[in-house]
């Protein structure tokens, strides 16, 4: 290796590791510990100042690294894939830098990496992560170019990369706001499971088990700047009609699936979507139309019955998309098999049941909320096993959210009234922002609607709010903490679980602006915010002139600061060229191969006057100089009056 | 010198002491990672990789800017040049002269020419205060001859190695290389006794003191009475009596040797004779040079070895 790179290898490793902080998220465990290991080892031989391992044994890494990413993902390619990859290559890429080349491959990994992760985060956090890599990687490359580094003094390559940062940073807003944003074509693949969050079967525990999850879902924003009070917001996800026994799923194969509408769109509330959640668009009831404004033709959403609207492919990443609501009653009259049961009733069952026949389907309803208010039914997250329905109805009377509404669904459909189980996610916590709310994994719930005939539609009912009413009128958090249950630990003050609510959330809200801001700058919007200043039509087609020009801008004005810097000039220099001037006048003039005892030989031949007046001013100059001696602030005072003098003795 | 057409042509194109700037390797692989990301980010959808990428765009571009300055205002001065031997590194200094005061970074001084080798590279940064800065390149002479100046590259890839600034300088002055001595001939000395009727003094090491002269200069520094100097801050050569002497003549005698072995032959005899501190004529095709001693005479024949035509 070049010994003057040497130094460079710590920093190397240190920007390596820090690349590859996001990594142990988001990529496999064993990738994480094979890049660590290789690390270590580096490091280990770079403390220990031990020989590299041969080159056949990197050929070899190299092999192995491929057949484990092959065996893991069956591919090269996509997102997680490469950036698996590409993190393993750094890897071994520690192990060969010899030249000023090599630094620069394992720089330009790093930033691959760095993209890797963008496209499964578009977090502030990544985004910070993302700035503060670039800015290393700057700093790396300056201190390669430069041959040299030291830890102590680091600040003679730090602030040169920042300096180039910050003058960077113009070009970059101007780059990232007139660049025409376009589209390959490519498609995005989908390699995106639904990892968390309410699926399209319910069962005894398949809600329960989202309850302990702050993981955000989706983020709302009520663009009429209310927001509907809590009891309201039923984000519905899927409309389940197929039971068995305590079992509700959805049968796929009868739905009808319908394009959308194409907007325009009058946007009510704008939704940011996690990815994880399958192909569920959460919305509100009444909701009639539904649509990612990027996506003119709405070609990505499509509809279901029961007004569910859904993503043709799952989601890659955070995405936002609006709706707005319309009239309830655009759903036909029920399919009949919203009264099918795959099970006869028992006979405790047809007793109860007897009890209801003839009355209209508002009593039935009523009457059943009733029983389950005032029934000793209780909420309760770990309900004794209730292996049937009965078993719950009649004797446990402990469920949570998913055992009511399966159970009231079932007895309506006994009773010849369609009925169906909706799941999705209920309220959501306020932030500090009035219009918006987060919606986390704890939200997720089920509730029933029922068909009523007279009014020719389809009606919500929640037999959790009577069993539970405050779960509704507090949201699952606060009522959760009351509870004392999962959420809020036992151990931590009151105090401090509001004081990490808060904060979580003041981050939370400004994470959503920025990823709000991200995902929301589209071409569209490019199309809107430059025909607010007045760049529209053929103006706006003719951006890549203006971006063209904005960068001649750029640089002119960076070429002319460049021009104009001055570099700070050491006193005692500042001095002695003021004593040149002087001398200059007088016909003095040092060579530059002279030194200063010459131009006092020369002022001494020329006036011996001067000589003398000169030999004060220039001694202290000569001592600080060439010396050890360096100027104190009355010599500079001293030295200043006398050159005052000399001036004067030329007149 | 006669240039060619294609040279002239260049001289119009390429001026002295103008900046040129072309993206290095290092900054095309930049360029294409930068279009890498804007591909994917518009797959993607995604704006966060399109921010990278305008970042490291902006980077590049920024860059520029500096690497175009850390040469500006940069002039090469040829000071002079040590004779040297074909092969072996030979030293030209120059100076480094800057007009503002800044600070300039790894900046490389490179001859343009194939046939000349940087010996080492020569890099060089500059001080603020540093109006001009003595700088030494060592390079590989080629062959033997009197050779014009090679062009001269300034050359920088600060601050993030992205780009490659160039200037070129082309210095006015001659090289003369030396052939390199090599040859197993041996050179038949004709050795003198010194008898009692010759009195002469010898700058010989060896044998007894015997008084001081004044120092001229091109004497060796050997034969110096630093001790007199000490005393003194005079300059005076020691010389010996001498007890023997050697003298050479090289002879012009290629027989059936090629004519540049050859003239590496007589090279290699100057030096040993050089070493020895023997007095040698040398034997030219058309001329002869008299006898002599030392270094300056030394120079003189392996002047006149460098500027030998073959077809005279």
């Amino acid at each position: 290796m070049n010994a003057k790179l040497r130094p460079l290898v710590r920093p190397l490793l240190l920007l390596v590791a820090f690349t590859l902080l996001p990594h142990i998220q988001l990529r496999p465990l064993w990738s994480t510990a094979f890049v660590s290991v290789l690390l270590l080892y580096r490091t280990w031989l770079e403390f220990t100042n031990r020989s590299m391992p041969m080159r056949w044994v990197l050929w070899l890494g190299q092999i192995a690294v491929m057949a484990a990413i092959w065996s893991h993902f069956h591919t090269f390619f996509g997102e997680d894939a490469a950036g698996t990859l590409l993190t393993l290559l750094i890897g071994l890429k520690t192990f060969e830098l010899h030249a000023k080349r090599d630094f620069f491959i394992a720089c330009i990994l790093c930033l691959l990496v760095v993209m890797s992760y963008l496209l499964a985060d578009q977090g502030l956090m990544i985004t910070a992560f993302l700035m503060a890599n670039v800015v290393l990687v700057v700093t790396l490359l300056y201190a390669v170019e430069a041959e040299q580094w030291t830890w102590t003094n680091w600040k003679p390559f730090v602030r040169p990369g920042l300096t180039l940062v910050l003058k960077a940073l113009p070009l970059l807003v101007l780059t990232f706001l007139l660049f025409p944003r376009f589209s390959t074509g490519f498609g995005t693949g989908s390699s995106s499971v639904g990892r968390i969050g309410v699926s399209d079967n319910l069962q005894p525990g398949s809600v329960s088990k989202l309850i302990g999850s702050e993981e955000i879902m989706f983020r709302a924003t009520f663009l009429s700047g209310e927001v509907p009070p809590q009891a309201l917001l039923y984000w519905r996800g899927a409309v389940l009609d197929n039971v068995d026994g305590m079992n509700w799923t959805r049968d796929k194969s009868l739905e009808s699936v319908d394009q959308v509408p194409t907007p325009p769109i009058k946007p009510e509330v704008e939704i940011y979507l996690e990815p994880g959640s399958d192909r569920f668009l959460f919305a509100l009831e009444g909701t009639e139309m539904l649509g990612f404004p990027g996506d003119l033709l709405n070609r990505r959403v499509r509809v279901r019955d029961g007004r569910i609207f859904e993503l043709n492919e799952p989601l890659q990443t955070r995405d936002r998309y609006v709706f707005e609501s319309g009239s309830a009653s655009r759903e036909g009259p029920p399919s009949p098999r919203m009264i099918l049961l795959n099970d006869e009733p028992s006979a405790e069952m047809r007793d109860f049941l007897r009890g209801f026949v003839g009355k209209p389907p508002e009593v039935v309803v009523r009457e059943l909320l009733e029983r389950f208010r005032s029934g000793g039914y209780v909420y309760s997250l770990e309900p004794p096993p209730a292996p049937n329905l009965d078993r719950f109805f009649f004797k446990t009377k402990e469920g949570f959210c998913e055992h009511y509404a399966g159970t009231l669904a079932t007895i309506l459909r006994r009773l010849k009234i369609p009925a169906r189980v909706i799941v999705g996610y209920q309220g959501g916590t306020p932030t500090l922002l009035g219009n918006y709310l987060t919606i986390r994994g704890h939200d997720a719930h089920a509730w029933v609607e029922y068909y009523d005939f007279g009014g020719a539609r389809w009606r919500r009912v929640d037999p959790t709010a009577q069993v539970a009413p405050a779960r509704l009128s507090l949201g699952s958090e606060n009522f959760m903490q009351a509870e004392d249950s999962l959420m809020a630990s036992r151990w931590t003050s009151h105090y401090w679980s509001r004081l990490r609510l808060r904060s979580r959330a003041l981050f939370d809200q400004i994470d959503a602006t920025w990823t709000g801001f991200l995902l929301g700058f589209d071409l569209a919007w490019q199309r809107d915010m430059l025909s607010k200043v007045g760049m529209d039509g053929d103006l706006f087609r003719a951006l890549p002139v203006f971006l063209i020009l904005g960068l001649a801008l750029f640089l002119a004005i960076l070429y002319f600061f460049e021009a104009q810097r001055r570099e700070p000039i050491a006193e005692d220099e500042k001095l002695y060229r003021k004593l040149q001037n002087i001398l200059r006048r007088q016909g003095i003039v040092r060579a530059p191969f002279e030194g200063p005892l010459a131009l006092l030989g020369k002022a001494e031949a020329k006036n011996p006057e001067l000589a003398k007046a000169v030999e004060p001013i220039l001694a202290p100059l000569i001592r600080a100089r060439f010396g050890r001696d360096p100027l104190s602030a009355e010599s500079i005072q001293q030295i200043k009056r006398d050159l005052r003098g000399l001036g004067r003795l030329k007149g | 010198m006669k240039l060619t057409a294609l040279e002239q042509f260049r001289h119009r194109m390429v001026r002295e002491n103008r900046i040129y700037i072309m993206p290095s390797g290092r900054g095309m692989t930049f360029l294409a990672v930068i279009i890498v990301l804007v591909l994917t980010g518009a797959t993607y959808n995604n704006n966060l990789v399109f921010l990278l990428a305008f970042f490291l765009f902006s980077l590049f571009i920024a860059s520029m800017i500096q690497t175009h300055y850390n040469l500006k205002g940069v002039r090469l001065h040829y000071l002079s040049c040590e004779d040297g031997f074909a092969g072996e590194p030979m030293a030209l200094l120059f100076h480094l002269e800057q007009k503002r005061a800044r600070f300039k970074h790894s900046i490389e001084i490179r001859p343009l020419n194939k046939r000349w080798k940087p010996a080492a590279p020569a890099r060089e940064s500059m001080a603020p205060i540093e109006a001009r800065k003595p700088v030494r390149v060592l390079l590989v002479a080629p062959e033997r001859g009197l050779h014009q100046l090679p062009m001269f590259a300034l050359e920088t890839y600060f601050p993030l190695g992205l780009f490659r600034a160039w200037k070129v300088f082309r210095p006015q002055g001659e090289v003369i290389v030396y052939p390199r001595p090599q040859g197993e001939r041996e050179l038949p000395a004709s050795r003198f006794e010194f008898g009692e009727h010759d009195l002469g003094l010898r700058n010989s090491p060896e044998g007894d003191f015997g008084e001081l002269k004044d120092y001229q200069t091109g004497e060796s520094y050997h034969q110096v009475a630093w001790k007199h100097f000490a005393r003194t801050g005079m300059l005076y050569t020691k010389v010996h009596w001498g007890e023997e002497h050697r003298h050479f003549h090289l002879p012009w005698s290629p027989q059936s040797q090629k004519f540049e072995n050859y003239l590496q032959q007589m090279s290699a005899w100057i030096k040993a004779a050089l070493e020895e501190n023997a007095t040698f004529a040398m034997d030219l095709p058309i001329a002869q040079i008299p006898s002599g001693s030392g270094p300056e005479h030394a120079r003189l024949c392996w002047r006149a070895l460098a500027a030998l035509k073959e077809a005279a």
